[in-house]
């Protein structure tokens, strides 16, 4: 900013107020066809439809992408809207939806129960049926790898593909507890929330006594599980002690934890994902 | 009341997104008199509508009990909108939202909320990085009547070290600003504002040196802001800023209000507030603010 004549805010284009230092990438034309609703079947849940493209030769089939929870859920959804795009121009109808009392559902988020949580899945899920899905596959990150592979046994026909899953929800909510402390520290001591989400008692029992997902169990299911971690080597592992197959995909940079670095896209995560939905 | 969900395709053919919390108070009750004012929420950085604990829904859900239909929206590039931010670390990506990256989507918002939301005026209401946004496009719309910012950032990105160094590293008197010959009225207004800021930075004035504390304030401080409050204070809209005394800039804000701040724009300080308003009661305080603030718009104060 320093030097030069002060621009002219009157006068946007002249005075470049509109113009990035970092150009961002040139948009391509739209081509994306999307229903944005309010899911009324219940508390009201926001979700989003992204048609598979008519080019693409989609044959009917669906993939519900279940979010992470709050600020990760923040953090990384621009990551899943373009998943979901890039889903639709594969060929693959993408619905994605927001817990109630988080995203742009409605509702508090202190009101937010696991078992609501797991309701808005199932009825986005419901939403695809309406709609006439030829099959339904699903999509997790974090929260959502935890409630696609609890959702799996039930829906036989389902390929799952979770990113770096939870699969311990007792260690998340003594994990984000932990960070909350620190939280309130800083802040002065105040009972809050979790990362100034307003958090009820009853999701923090709910997480405490949720059981752990026991990947052993889920050997059954391996031909229609896809497991895709990149931030450490821990969920890889006990893929493979379960005799799951699981990937380290390289060069993510984003991150649910923080906002250091922030990408809207990740291409080779996204092939991976793409792939295992479509059982390539 | 469900809000409404609505999207455009803006000037460089990317779809826009947003929602609209409409009013919910009853036509006729006190709190819905004289109500033609919206409000547009503006987040920081590049995480969107929903972005620091949903501060802007819950916001919109407070001021649309108040009568104020209220709007949250993704500039393209953001959140459920079409287009990509360009990948980068935080203090890159805020000074793409620095630079006004921004602005031209809040423009079109605004001339989209004027004709479909019953709305004849318009408060902006940024937090971080969106309250540049917020200022830099009030100062450029009519239907603006007011700019709430919320810890906006107003140290360049990068230029903070220049704010904190040593006095004896200040660089040296940068060259006068030649005035572009022009006797408009916008650029006679214009160049009526910039006169006290170049005064106090000793700048366009032959034999004044300027002070080494007003150079690298110079330096630092983002003058596009600067320059935003004061076209907008010129034309008579009202802006407040509120900063967290637990923000890691409130002692650059308290020098940039000391130096840069024009008469009229009101400041306020919350005590055991952060950046991120992660408390009950910073949260409380804030909307409080905001309460204080949109009961001042329309009123013959200005």
């Amino acid at each position: 900013m320093a030097g030069g004549g002060l621009p002219n805010l009157r006068d946007g284009a002249s005075a470049g107020v509109d113009q990035a230092p970092v150009p961002a990438p040139a948009p391509p034309a739209s081509t994306h066809v999307e229903d944005e609703l309010f899911l009324d079947d219940g508390p009201p849940i926001f979700v989003t439809r992204h048609h598979a493209a008519s080019d693409a030769g989609g044959d009917g089939t669906f993939a519900v992408l279940a979010p992470p929870l709050f600020e990760e859920q923040a953090r990384t959804r621009k990551v899943l809207v373009n998943l979901a795009r890039d889903l639709a121009d594969a060929g693959i109808d993408a619905v994605r939806f927001d817990y109630p009392g988080t995203g742009l559902s409605e509702g508090a988020s202190d009101e937010l129960t696991l078992a609501a949580a797991a309701a808005a899945f199932d009825r986005a899920i419901g939403y695809c049926q309406r709609l006439g899905a030829a099959r339904i596959h699903l999509f997790g990150f974090r929260l959502g790898g935890y409630l696609a592979l609890s959702a799996l046994p039930r829906l036989p026909a389902a390929r799952a593909v979770v990113w770096e899953p939870i699969l311990d929800l007792a260690g998340y909510r003594d994990e984000l507890v932990r960070l909350e402390r620190a939280t309130q520290r800083l802040a002065d001591g105040e009972p809050v929330g979790i990362d100034g989400n307003p958090v009820g008692a009853a999701l923090l029992a709910e997480l405490a006594t949720a059981p752990a997902i026991d990947l052993a169990q889920l050997a059954p299911l391996r031909d229609r599980i896809t497991l895709l971690c990149w931030d450490g080597r821990a969920i890889q592992d006990a893929a493979i002690r379960a005799g799951l197959a699981a990937t380290v995909v390289p060069d993510v940079r984003f991150s649910w934890r923080h906002i250091r670095v922030l990408e809207p896209r990740s291409p080779a995560l996204f092939r991976a994902t793409i792939q295992a939905v479509k059982g390539a | 009341m469900t809000p409404r969900l609505f999207k455009f395709t803006n000037v460089r053919g990317l779809t826009v997104k947003g929602i609209l919390y409409p009013a919910t108070t009853k036509p006729g009750s006190p709190a819905a008199a004289g109500h033609d004012t919206g409000v547009v929420y503006l987040p920081g950085i590049v995480l969107g509508a929903t972005a620091t604990h949903r501060l802007g829904i819950d916001l919109a859900h407070q001021l649309a009990r108040d009568g104020y239909p209220v709007c949250l929206f993704d500039p393209a590039g953001i959140g459920e909108s079409e287009g990509d931010y360009p990948a980068g670390t935080h203090q890159e990506l805020a000074s793409w939202i620095e630079a006004g990256s921004c602005v031209g989507d809040t423009l079109q918002t605004i001339d989209y909320l004027l004709e479909h939301a019953g709305v004849r005026q318009l408060v902006l209401i940024g937090h971080c990085g969106g309250a540049l946004t917020a200022m830099y496009a009030a100062a450029r719309h009519a239907a603006v009547v007011g700019v709430l910012l919320i810890c906006p950032p107003t140290v360049c990105q990068g230029e903070k070290e220049a704010l904190d160094g040593p006095a004896e590293a200040a660089p040296p008197p940068p060259a006068p600003v030649a005035e572009p010959p022009s006797s408009s009225w916008l650029d006679r207004a214009i160049r009526g504002v910039r006169r006290p800021i170049d005064a106090m930075l000793g700048r366009g004035h032959a034999g004044e040196a300027p002070s080494r504390r007003a150079t690298a304030a110079e330096k630092a401080f983002n003058r596009r802001l600067i320059e935003a409050v004061q076209i907008a204070r010129a034309d008579g809209k009202r802006v407040e800023i509120v900063v967290g005394d637990r923000d890691p800039d409130v002692d650059a804000f308290r020098t940039f209000q000391r130096i840069y701040l024009p008469e009229g724009v009101g400041t306020r300080v919350l005590d055991g507030t952060s950046h991120g308003f992660v408390t009950a009661t910073s949260v409380a305080l804030l909307f409080s603010e905001v309460g204080e603030f949109m009961a001042t718009i329309g009123s013959a104060l200005f």
